[in-house]
C-alpha cells in the first residue's frame, strides 16, 4: 500500500471513529496501523499532507510509538532524522491553535527518542542537538516568531520532563540507564535551560508583550520550564549531589509539598537569587490579578514565585560560624522579594477571603501556600528581618496580614475538619498554622540556648490562638449531636485531630499569658453553661462537647505528648516562665489555673449530683481523663527537673497540691472503672492512659499507695470484686493488674529518704502489697483446677466459667508484666504453685478457642 | 464470695446445671456464643456505638444460629446482662443409620442412643450428612461429635478412626 492509500485510510478510520456504531472497527484500523511496521514515512506523509487533525495526531502517536519499539532496527541517522524532522515539524506549524495536541505529541516523541539515543551520543553532539533546538526558534523576528520561541520551550519542558524520574516513560532500558541519563542532564544542561528560560521570560515580561498576550505563551512557556527545573530535585528524591530535595511532604492541601523544600545546591545561587532574577517576576504580576488571575500566564506565574519560596539549603550563602540564628543577608532579601510577590494576594484578608469564595480560590491558595513555604524554610528571624524592611517600605507587615488572615479563614469555617462546607478553606488553615508553626516554634541549636520568636509576632499568635479557640468550640458544638464515628476517635480523624490541636498549642506556647487565661476562662464558662443546662433539664451536649474540645486543648496546651521521650514541660512554656517580669508571672499564673481547671473537670466525674443530672457523660470523662493523663505524665512529681516557679508552688512537693492532685485523679480512676458498666472506651482510657501515667513515677507511685482511693481499688481488686474481675474486657483487666503491681516500685527504694529503713525492709513490703493484690486470684484458678476431671469437664463447658478463666490468666499475665525485682519472689512462688493447675485447665478446655 | 459460688455448682454434672448464664453484654466477643431471640448463637460480628456522642454505650450483635443459620441481630446497652448458652461436646461411635436417616450412636459406656437424625437445616450439614453417608457406605468406622445447647442436639463434626 502507498501512502497514498494509508492515508486515506487513516483519515476514514478516524471518521468512523466518532460514530458509535463502527468505532469498534475503526479502532481496529487504528491499531493495526499503530503496530505496523516501519510506519514512519506513512506517518510524515500524513502529517504533511493530510486536511484532518485527527488523522495527523495518530499519525504523530504511531510515530512516537514506533520510534521506540524499531529502535534496534532504525540505523543512527534514521534516528537522528526522527528527531529533526519532529523539531522541525513543530516549529513550523507552532502558530495553528487546532494542532497543539499534534504538536505536544511530536514534542514527547522527541524527548523520548533523544532519551533512548542519549547513551550514545558524546558530548559534542548532545550540544549539537540543543543548538539546533535553540536555532529551530529562528529567525528571532517576523511572523511567528513567538510562537517558535514557544515551541522550543516546550521541547525542553518535555525534555526535562522525560529525563526526570518521577514521569519518564517506559522505554525498555534498564533503571541505571534511566539514572545516568538525568544525572547527566543536570550536571551539563540544566542551568543552561534555566538561563534561557529565565531570558525570555523576563524580555516578554519587560516589555508588556506576556501581559497584553502578545508572545503567543511564550512566557508562560519559559515559566513552566522554569517551574520544572526548580523541581527536578523534588521529584527525583535527593539523588547524587546536586539537586537534593529532602521535602516534607504535607499530606493536606493539593499538588505537591506545600511546604516542600528545594535545594539546588550552591551553584545555583547566582542564577537564583541575584537582584534581576526576579525583578521582572515582581513586576508582572500587578498585571495578572482580577480577571486575569485564573488564566494560564497567572497560574503559571504564581507557581514559579511558589517554587522560588520554596528554595532553602546551600543555595543560599551559609552564615558565618557561630552566627547561626542571625539571618544571612541573601536570604532576607530573597524573602522580601517573595512577600512583595505574595502579599497582595492574601491582603486585605477579608477582601480576599471573600473573593475566593465567590469566584476561585486559586490565588489565595498560592498565597498560602507561599507563606508556608517561606516561613518553613527561612529562620524566624530572616523571615522577620524580611517582613520588617517589607513594611517599612509601606506594605502592611506580613505578621499582621497573616493574623488578619487565619482569622478570617478559621471564621470561614478553618476548622471544621473534614465536613467543612468548602475543602479548600481547611486546606489554607492548615497551611497557615503551619506558618506559624515555623514561625514560633523556639529555636534550639548545639551551643546556643533557645531562642525567643520574634517580637511583635506573639501578641499577633495570641489572637489568632482566640480566633481559633472561638472556631474550634463552635464546631464542636456543631457536631455534638451527630454520632460519634469510629473514625473520628481512634484511626485517621483521631491522628489528624492530634496533630491540628498540637499545632492550635504552638500558637498558645507562643502567648502563654492571654492564651491560657483565654482556655481557663472558657471551660470556667462552658462548666456554668453545663451546670444550667443540667439544673434545667436541657439536653447538655453541646456544652458537655465544648468541654471535651476545652479539656483536650488544654492538655495539648501544657503538655506534649511524650511519647518515646522524657516528658518535660514544652519549651516554648519554659521560656516564656523564664523570663523574668511581670510578663512571666503571668504566664505562670495562667499556666497555674488552667492545670487547676483540667482537673477540675476531671473531678466532675466525682460528684453524684452532676451524673443524675446528666451534667457528666461516659465520653466526658474519657477525655477530661485522657487530658489529665497527660498533663500529669508531665506536671505531677517530675523526677529530673523540677518545675518551673508558679507551678512547683502549686503543685509541687512541698505544698499539698500534688498530692491532692494524684488523690483526685485516683478517685475519678476508680469511679471510672466502677461506675460506668458497659462502657468500654472509658475503662479502656482509665487502664491504658491514666494509671499508668499515676504509677509511672516513684514519688507519685508512694503517696498514692498511702492515698484512700488507691486502697479502695487495690482492695476492690484483691477481694475479685465482679466488676473488675468478671465485667471489664479482658486486656483491660490485664492492664488494670499490671498498673496495680507496678506501684509496689514506690516500696522499695528507701534508702535515700532517711527514713532509717533497711533496704531489705522496701523489698519486703513491696512483695506483701503485691502478694495481697494477686493471691485470691491465684488461689481461684487453683480452685478450678483442683476438681474431679468429671465435674472439670462439665464446667469447661459452662460460658461462664469459660470467662472466669480468661479473665484470671489474663490478670496474672499482666502483674507478671510488672515484676519488679523485689516482687519477684512473691510472683514466682504464685506461679510455681499454678503450673499443674494451668496444665489441668489447658486440657480441660482443648476444645474452646478462647 | 467468688469462691464458694463454684463449690455449690460444681456438684452436679448436668442435672442441675443450667443452660445459660448471663454475662454483661460488653464483655461479649466475636466468636462467642450467645442467645438471640431464644436461640443460642455464634456471633459473627459486635461493634459499639453510642446515641449522639454523649450517651450510653450499645453493643450491636451479628449472630448465627448454630442449629439453623438463620442470622439475628440484636442491639443491647452494653450493661445490660445477655444470656449465654452453655455448650456441651459429646463423642459417640457411629453404628447405623437407617432409612430415615436416624442414626444410631454408641457412647463410651457401651449405651446406645437412636433419636439422632443426620444433620440438616443449613448448607454446612447437608453436606455433612453426604460425608457421614458416604463414609459410613464405604465401611469406615466413625465417631461423630454431637454439640448439645439449649436443650437441642445436632452432629457437628466426624472423624474416622485409624485402624
Amino acid at each position: 500500500m502507498d501512502h497514498q492509500q494509508i492515508q486515506a485510510l487513516v483519515e476514514q478510520a478516524c471518521e468512523e471513529f466518532k460514530h458509535p456504531a463502527t468505532q469498534q472497527r475503526a479502532e481496529q484500523v487504528l491499531l493495526q496501523f499503530r503496530r505496523s511496521h516501519n510506519p514512519i514515512p506513512a506517518c510524515q506523509h500524513i502529517l504533511e499532507r493530510s486536511p484532518s487533525a485527527e488523522a495527523r495526531f495518530h499519525a504523530a502517536c504511531t510515530l512516537r510509538e514506533a520510534a521506540v519499539r524499531e529502535w534496534a532496527s532504525t540505523p543512527p541517522e534514521a534516528r537522528a532524522a526522527v528527531r529533526s524532522y519532529a523539531l522541525a515539524y513543530a516549529a513550523h506549524h507552532a502558530g495553528e491553535a487546532g494542532l497543539s495536541v499534534v504538536r505536544a505529541t511530536l514534542v514527547g516523541a522527541l524527548a523520548v527518542v533523544l532519551k533512548r539515543g542519549w547513551g550514545e551520543m558524546d558530548a559534542e553532539s548532545r550540544a549539537a542537538f540543543f543548538r539546533e533546538v535553540e536555532a529551530a526558534a529562528a529567525p528571532p523576528d517576523g511572523p511567528g516568531a513567538a510562537a517558535r520561541l514557544r515551541v522550543v520551550l516546550e521541547v525542553l519542558e518535555a525534555v526535562v520532563a522525560e529525563f526526570s524520574l518521577a514521569t519518564a516513560s517506559a522505554i525498555g532500558v534498564a533503571w541505571d540507564y534511566h539514572e545516568r541519563c538525568r544525572s547527566e542532564l543536570e550536571a551539563q544542561f540544566l542551568r543552561q535551560f534555566f538561563q534561557m528560560a529565565l531570558d525570555v521570560a523576563r524580555s516578554t515580561a519587560t516589555s508588556g508583550a506576556a501581559a497584553a498576550g502578545g508572545d503567543a505563551g511564550a512566557c508562560a512557556a519559559a515559566m513552566a520550564l522554569m517551574c520544572a527545573v526548580l523541581n527536578w530535585g523534588v521529584r527525583n528524591g535527593g539523588g547524587g549531589g546536586g539537586m537534593a530535595a529532602p521535602g516534607r511532604p504535607r499530606g493536606g492541601g493539593d499538588g505537591g509539598g506545600a511546604a516542600a523544600a528545594l535545594r539546588p545546591g550552591q551553584a545555583w545561587g547566582e542564577v537564583l537569587l541575584a537582584p534581576g532574577a526576579t525583578d521582572w517576576l515582581l513586576g508582572l504580576l500587578p498585571s495578572l490579578r482580577g480577571a486575569a488571575a485564573a488564566g494560564q500566564l497567572a497560574v503559571r506565574a504564581r507557581a514559579l514565585v511558589v517554587a522560588y519560596c520554596s528554595l532553602a539549603g546551600d543555595v543560599f550563602p551559609r552564615p558565618a560560624p557561630g552566627d547561626a540564628a542571625a539571618a544571612s543577608p541573601a536570604a532576607v532579601a530573597h524573602c522580601g522579594r517573595m512577600l512583595q510577590a505574595a502579599l497582595p494576594w492574601v491582603t486585605p484578608a477579608e477582601g480576599a477571603l471573600h473573593q475566593a469564595l465567590a469566584n476561585d480560590e486559586a490565588e489565595l491558595l498560592d498565597g498560602c501556600r507561599a507563606l508556608s513555604s517561606l516561613a518553613a524554610n527561612h529562620k524566624p528571624a530572616a523571615f522577620a528581618a524580611a517582613a520588617d524592611a517589607l513594611a517599612a517600605s509601606g506594605a502592611p507587615h506580613t505578621f499582621a496580614a497573616l493574623e488578619e488572615l487565619t482569622r478570617a479563614a478559621l471564621a470561614a469555617g478553618g476548622a471544621a475538619g473534614a465536613d467543612a462546607a468548602e475543602p479548600w478553606v481547611v486546606d489554607a488553615t492548615d497551611m497557615l498554622l503551619d506558618a506559624w508553626s515555623s514561625l514560633l516554634s523556639p529555636q534550639c541549636g548545639y551551643a546556643m540556648a533557645a531562642v525567643a520568636p520574634p517580637r511583635g509576632a506573639a501578641e499577633r499568635a495570641a489572637r489568632a490562638f482566640a480566633a481559633l479557640v472561638e472556631a474550634g468550640l463552635a464546631d464542636a458544638a456543631a457536631g455534638a449531636h451527630e454520632d460519634a464515628t469510629e473514625e473520628e476517635d481512634q484511626g485517621a480523624g483521631a491522628a489528624a485531630q492530634e496533630e491540628w490541636l498540637s499545632r492550635a498549642a504552638v500558637l498558645a506556647r507562643a502567648a502563654p499569658a492571654p492564651a491560657l487565661g483565654l482556655l481557663a476562662d472558657r471551660v470556667d464558662a462552658a462548666r456554668a453553661e453545663l451546670a444550667a443546662a443540667a439544673s434545667s433539664g436541657r439536653d447538655a451536649s453541646e456544652a458537655l462537647e465544648r468541654l471535651c474540645w476545652l479539656a483536650r486543648a488544654a492538655a495539648h496546651a501544657l503538655a506534649d505528648t511524650g511519647a518515646g521521650e522524657m516528658p518535660l514541660p514544652p519549651e516554648a512554656l519554659l521560656l516564656a516562665l523564664s523570663a523574668g517580669g511581670p510578663a512571666a508571672a503571668a504566664a505562670g499564673a495562667a499556666a497555674e489555673r488552667l492545670s487547676c481547671a483540667l482537673l477540675e473537670i476531671a473531678g466532675l466525674c466525682l460528684s453524684p449530683e452532676a451524673r443524675a443530672a446528666g451534667a457528666v457523660s461516659p465520653r466526658l470523662c474519657e477525655v477530661a481523663l485522657w487530658a489529665a493523663a497527660r498533663w500529669a505524665d508531665t506536671y505531677l512529681f517530675p523526677e529530673d527537673e523540677p518545675l518551673p516557679e508558679a507551678l512547683e508552688a502549686r503543685f509541687g512537693a512541698a505544698g499539698g497540691g500534688g498530692q491532692a492532685a494524684l488523690e483526685l485523679l485516683a478517685a475519678a480512676a476508680n469511679q471510672c472503672l466502677t461506675g460506668y458498666p458497659g462502657e468500654s472506651d472509658l475503662t479502656g482510657v482509665t487502664t491504658g492512659a491514666l494509671l499508668p501515667v499515676l504509677v509511672r513515677r516513684r514519688a507519685a507511685a508512694a503517696r498514692l499507695l498511702s492515698s484512700e482511693p488507691w486502697r479502695a481499688l487495690a482492695g476492690a481488686f484483691a477481694r475479685r470484686e465482679p466488676v473488675l474481675a468478671r465485667d471489664l474486657p479482658q486486656k483491660q483487666q490485664r492492664a488494670l493488674a499490671r498498673s496495680l503491681c507496678a506501684a509496689a516500685a514506690a516500696f522499695a527504694g528507701d534508702h535515700s529518704a532517711g527514713n532509717g529503713r533497711p533496704p531489705g525492709e522496701g523489698a519486703r513490703a513491696a512483695g506483701e502489697y503485691v502478694r495481697q493484690l494477686m493471691e485470691p486470684a491465684a488461689r481461684e484458678l487453683a480452685a478450678l483446677a483442683a476438681h474431679a476431671p468429671a465435674q472439670l469437664a462439665a464446667a469447661a463447658e459452662r460460658a461462664d466459667v469459660q470467662l472466669q478463666v480468661c479473665c484470671l490468666v489474663e490478670t496474672l499475665r499482666g502483674a507478671l508484666r510488672a515484676t519488679l525485682p523485689s516482687t519477684q519472689p512473691v510472683l514466682w512462688q504464685l506461679l510455681s504453685g499454678l503450673l499443674q493447675p494451668l496444665l489441668t485447665l489447658h486440657w480441660a478446655f482443648r476444645h474452646q478457642a478462647q | 464470695m467468688a469462691s464458694e459460688e463454684h463449690h455449690e455448682t460444681f456438684e452436679s454434672t448436668d442435672a442441675g446445671a443450667s443452660l445459660t448464664y448471663p454475662q454483661q453484654a460488653g464483655t461479649i466477643r466475636k466468636n462467642g456464643y450467645m442467645v438471640a431471640k431464644g436461640r443460642p448463637c455464634k456471633v459473627a460480628d459486635v461493634s459499639t456505638s453510642k446515641t449522639g456522642k454523649h450517651g450510653h454505650a450499645k453493643c450491636n450483635f451479628v449472630c448465627i444460629d448454630i442449629f439453623t443459620g438463620k442470622k439475628y441481630e440484636e442491639m443491647t446497652p452494653s450493661s445490660h446482662n445477655m444470656d449465654v448458652p452453655n455448650i456441651a461436646r459429646l463423642e459417640y461411635t457411629l453404628l447405623d443409620i437407617n432409612e430415615e436417616g436416624f442414626c444410631t450412636l454408641m457412647m463410651e459406656n457401651g449405651d446406645t442412643r437412636e433419636d439422632l437424625q443426620l444433620p440438616k437445616g443449613t448448607e454446612e450439614a447437608d453436606k455433612l450428612a453426604e460425608t457421614i453417608r458416604e463414609q459410613f457406605g464405604a465401611g469406615q468406622e466413625l465417631i461423630v461429635s454431637v454439640l448439645k445447647a439449649m436443650g437441642e442436639e445436632m452432629i457437628n463434626t466426624v472423624k474416622i478412626v485409624n485402624q
